[in-house]
């Protein structure tokens, strides 16, 4: 059993990481999400209505 | 481009997103640690390791307990110069009734894995008591309290019972008659049954004369410090390591390549 | 919701009260109980001060029933952050001096040792030192700023009413259990895990709690997207719940006692610590400072963050890598190999997304570099990243087998720990604590930036001082410890190699305290900047940044 484990985390383990990876990327680059990462940028900037308490 | 709406889901859905953080972060922790819960079942039985006694218990709770772990390593790694400072390199083995390990991770003291035996039980507590008096360059703080405390006996059946939940074998008997070994352990007169201790704990040895004091929490944490690295008998190994990747892969009890 | 001008302001609707109370109210008798039967006085101690919390806590909860006030729904609690500012500080500063006396205890250790004080020796203060820095200190950082940031970029008040309150009391609490129980021997003796059971039970509550609190403040905001680091904080949250849980599963001797077994024992409960140790640093010293790194840098310097792509690739490789290094710290050892090798290979790929997210910050200063000169509080965050770098490919370069058999169990370790938590942890909490005083107490400038400047060359030198004496005392004896003699002979005996030590000990005590005497003088500077006052000299300077900045248009 530990043997059949320790095998799958060698092989399956690796390419599960490198199939993930490519997604990442995959979503990270692709052109559809431009205009949501460009707006995404200056969420911290933006100037808010809200006050503090007290 | 459903792949992309996917995305655009997580970055605007918090239930999702945690899903997705706790699915990643498991795969890795799943995949590589999970096989090693099934190393028991095919470890080779080294002769000799044994659950501790209650006197070595309550020692190792003591040495749990003051943090000795800070400073003292117990992994002898397959390394030429530790095997030959330290002595034979670790097995997995050993320390499969350690609830918890305690190889540690730094040594601003040397490694103890093997400490059992090199000293005698006078040279430990004064050693304790006072580092500098024996090794004038030691930086280790002073444990002479630990002389003076009275050792808590009451407690060790329990101690005892819970250890056997996470897995150690003890019989019935040993933890009935826990107290009383440790006492016999420890020296004290009032330990008498020595045929039942033998049977009990064959092998373990008990001191010639029994003296009527105090048992201190020194004297279990020496019993412990005494039986570190004592259990398997290296004698038929050769206490040689010329090449550590080869010794590694020795050590390696799952049957995989090194 | 935005500029919203509402005569009658939504009140909080207090639904959470009647249960905290209720928990509160079982709890204080609980410990009672347990604090009348327990046969352990050091447990009685623990109950004890349980029993006085929670009462505490029951009578502040009256109060603040009594007084009817409820706060406006609409408006953000900042409350708990400027509490989650005192706490850091005063935790900074204790966790700094413990880590100060035990340095020079090992640098002179006759004269520092008490043996009739068994709560001094090193082995009880050196836990109470690691606590107080990562978890009392940065514990207390990421809090305060997760519950800011998670308000500004989400533009929603805080869920839950009273409960970020209970989460940052309950935290503390925690806190003061684990380093109480350490000085009178409670621990696990497992690294960076060591509080016992009950202490252990307690955190996971609270931190439930405060997941809660970070995702009902996520689901109801107003603004459409998460920002990327509230994506570092969850996944600070989540992971830590994970790991806090697994590796701390034992069995307590009994329900009024404080010793506990750990469940696994040594091969498997090495690799389980060592996953826990290592992603303890992945995701609380990572990945919840990473997102202070995300929103802090952007805001201080007003630009947005150099790549929000970059930010991404950064956020999921990184978590999805870190996960696997732990082994690194089993080489050697009766780990089997196989998963010392993975622990090794994922170790050396975690140097990428480690830089990436490096050079993600830092850019985000291209075209305001010079901000690097007139702030030094951005400075002090660009340095945190600077530390970071150099952290992060130092520690790839000792998972390597090779090196680690060199490296492993030699104060290189420490060194390279504390150019991480000193350098990266340690810096990008200043810049975030000088940030957080002047912008949650409205003032338009600190105190006093000279001071900073001070306390920013005081701690790097400190920094610098400590890692290369570490450097230099490591190599020395992991090289003395593998020398042979012309006969074959190991060369040196172990206390040779200790006190071969003994010049590095001194210059690391003494850079430890200067990083401590930095730590001081921010203290008083944010004492200073939180009471409104702007030191003489520097009046009719302009202010670095500004108090609340204004979005730049998009380039």
């Amino acid at each position: 059993m530990h043997v059949l484990l320790s095998n799958i985390a060698q092989t399956f383990g690796l390419l599960l990481f490198i199939i993930a990876f490519a997604l990442i990327l995959f979503y990270a680059l692709s052109p559809a999400n431009k205009a949501t990462f460009s707006r995404a940028r200056f969420v911290p900037l933006d100037r808010d209505g809200s006050d503090d308490d007290q | 481009m459903s792949i992309m709406n996917r995305h655009k889901f997580l970055e605007k859905n918090s239930g999702p997103l945690v899903a997705a953080i706790l699915v990643v972060v498991s795969i890795g922790g799943l995949i590589e640690i999970a096989p090693l819960f099934y190393v028991e079942n095919t470890i080779e039985k080294v002769e000799g390791v044994r659950p501790y006694t209650p006197l070595e218990l309550a020692g190792r709770d003591i040495y749990i307990r003051e943090g000795c772990y800070s400073c003292h390593s117990q992994m002898v790694r397959p390394l030429r110069d530790e095997v030959e400072r330290y002595g034979h390199y670790s097995l997995a083995a050993e320390s499969m009734y350690d609830h918890p390990f305690q190889w540690g991770s730094k040594r601003t003291g040397p490694d103890l894995a093997r400490v059992g035996g090199k000293y005698s039980d006078d040279w430990h507590r004064q050693h304790l008591i006072d580092p500098r008096s024996l090794v004038p360059g030691s930086v280790m703080p002073p444990y002479a309290f630990l002389d003076g405390e009275e050792l808590d006996i009451e407690r060790i059946a329990d101690k005892m019972k819970t250890n056997r939940k996470v897995g150690v074998p003890y019989t019935d008997e040993q933890i009935e008659s826990a107290a009383h070994d440790l006492r016999m352990q420890a020296g004290s007169p009032y330990a008498e049954d020595y045929s039942g201790f033998e049977e009990r704990w064959g092998g373990v040895a008990i001191p010639d004369i029994p003296t009527n004091k105090t048992i201190t929490e020194m004297d279990a944490l020496i019993a412990y410090l005494q039986v570190l690295g004592t259990m398997v008998d290296f004698s038929t190994f050769e206490i040689d390591a010329p090449d550590p990747d080869d010794l590694s892969a020795e050590i390696q009890t799952d049957g995989t390549e090194g | 919701m935005q500029n919203q001008t509402a005569p009658q302001p939504i009140r909080e609707s207090g639904d959470e009260i009647p249960f905290l109370a209720f928990f509160l109210g079982i709890g204080t008798l609980f410990f009672f109980v347990i604090a009348a039967a327990t046969p352990e006085e050091a447990m009685r101690v623990h109950a004890f001060l349980f029993l006085a919390a929670f009462s505490a806590g029951l009578y502040a909860l009256l109060l603040h029933l009594q007084s009817g006030t409820r706060p406006d729904a609409t408006a953000y609690n900042m409350g708990v952050v400027k509490a989650g500012v005192f706490a850091s500080a005063f935790w900074g500063v204790a966790g700094f001096l413990v880590g100060t006396l035990i340095a020079w205890q090992l640098a002179f250790p006759e004269t520092l040792s008490f043996p009739s004080l068994p709560w001094t020796n090193f082995s009880r203060l050196r836990p109470v030192h690691t606590s107080a820095v990562i978890f009392a200190f940065g514990g207390n950082v990421l809090i305060a700023t997760s519950f800011y940031v998670v308000q500004r970029t989400t533009k929603a008040r805080l869920w839950g009413g009273t409960l970020p309150w209970f989460v940052f009391w309950g935290y503390n609490l925690f806190i003061v259990i684990a380093a109480t129980g350490y000085l009178m021997g409670i621990t696990q003796s497992r690294e960076y895990a060591e509080p016992e059971w009950y202490a252990d039970l307690w955190l996971t509550i609270v931190w439930v709690v405060y997941l809660l609190v970070f995702l009902g403040t996520l689901w109801k905001r107003k603004e459409p997207h998460i920002y990327v680091a509230n994506w570092f904080y969850l996944a600070f949250i989540v992971t830590v719940a994970m790991l806090h849980v697994v590796n701390n599963l034992a069995v307590p001797v009994s329900i009024l006692e404080s010793r506990s077994y750990s469940l696994f024992s040594g091969v498997q409960d090495a690799l389980t610590q060592w996953w826990y140790g290592h992603n303890a640093v992945g995701f609380f010293l990572t990945a919840g400072f990473l997102a202070i790194m995300y929103y802090f840098i952007p805001k201080r310097v007003n630009r947005p963050v150099y790549s929000y792509r970059l930010s991404i690739v950064h956020f999921w490789s990184l978590i999805f890598i870190y996960i696997w290094a732990g082994p690194h710290h089993l080489h050697y050892t009766a780990l089997p190999q196989w998963a010392q090798t993975l622990g090794m290979v994922f170790s050396v790929m975690l140097w990428m997304p480690s830089w990436g997210g490096m050079i993600n910050g830092i850019m985000t200063l291209s075209g305001a570099w010079d901000k690097l000169r007139t702030d030094p509080v951005v400075r002090m965050m660009i340095v945190s990243l600077a530390f970071y770098g150099m952290s992060t490919f130092e520690g790839p370069l000792l998972s390597i087998r090779a090196v680690n058999a060199l490296s492993h169990y030699t104060e290189w370790g420490i060194g390279h720990v504390h150019s991480g938590s000193l350098g990266w942890v340690g810096f990008i909490s200043f810049g975030a604590l000088y940030c957080l005083t002047q912008w949650v107490w409205k003032r338009e400038r600190l105190y006093s930036l000279a001071l900073v400047e001070w306390h920013f060359w005081i701690a790097t030198i400190g920094i610098l001082l400590y890692i290369c004496a570490m450097w230099v005392a490591g190599i020395t004896e992991g090289l003395q410890w593998r020398a042979y003699d012309e006969f074959g002979f190991l060369q040196y005996s172990f206390i040779e190699t200790v006190e071969a030590k003994h010049i590095p000990y001194i210059i690391r005590a003494t850079g430890g305290s200067m990083f401590l005497i930095g730590a001081l003088i921010m203290c008083y500077n944010l004492y200073m900047t939180a009471t409104g006052r702007v030191r003489e000299s520097e009046r009719n300077a302009a202010p670095a940044a500004p108090a609340d900045t204004v979005a730049v248009p998009a380039e």
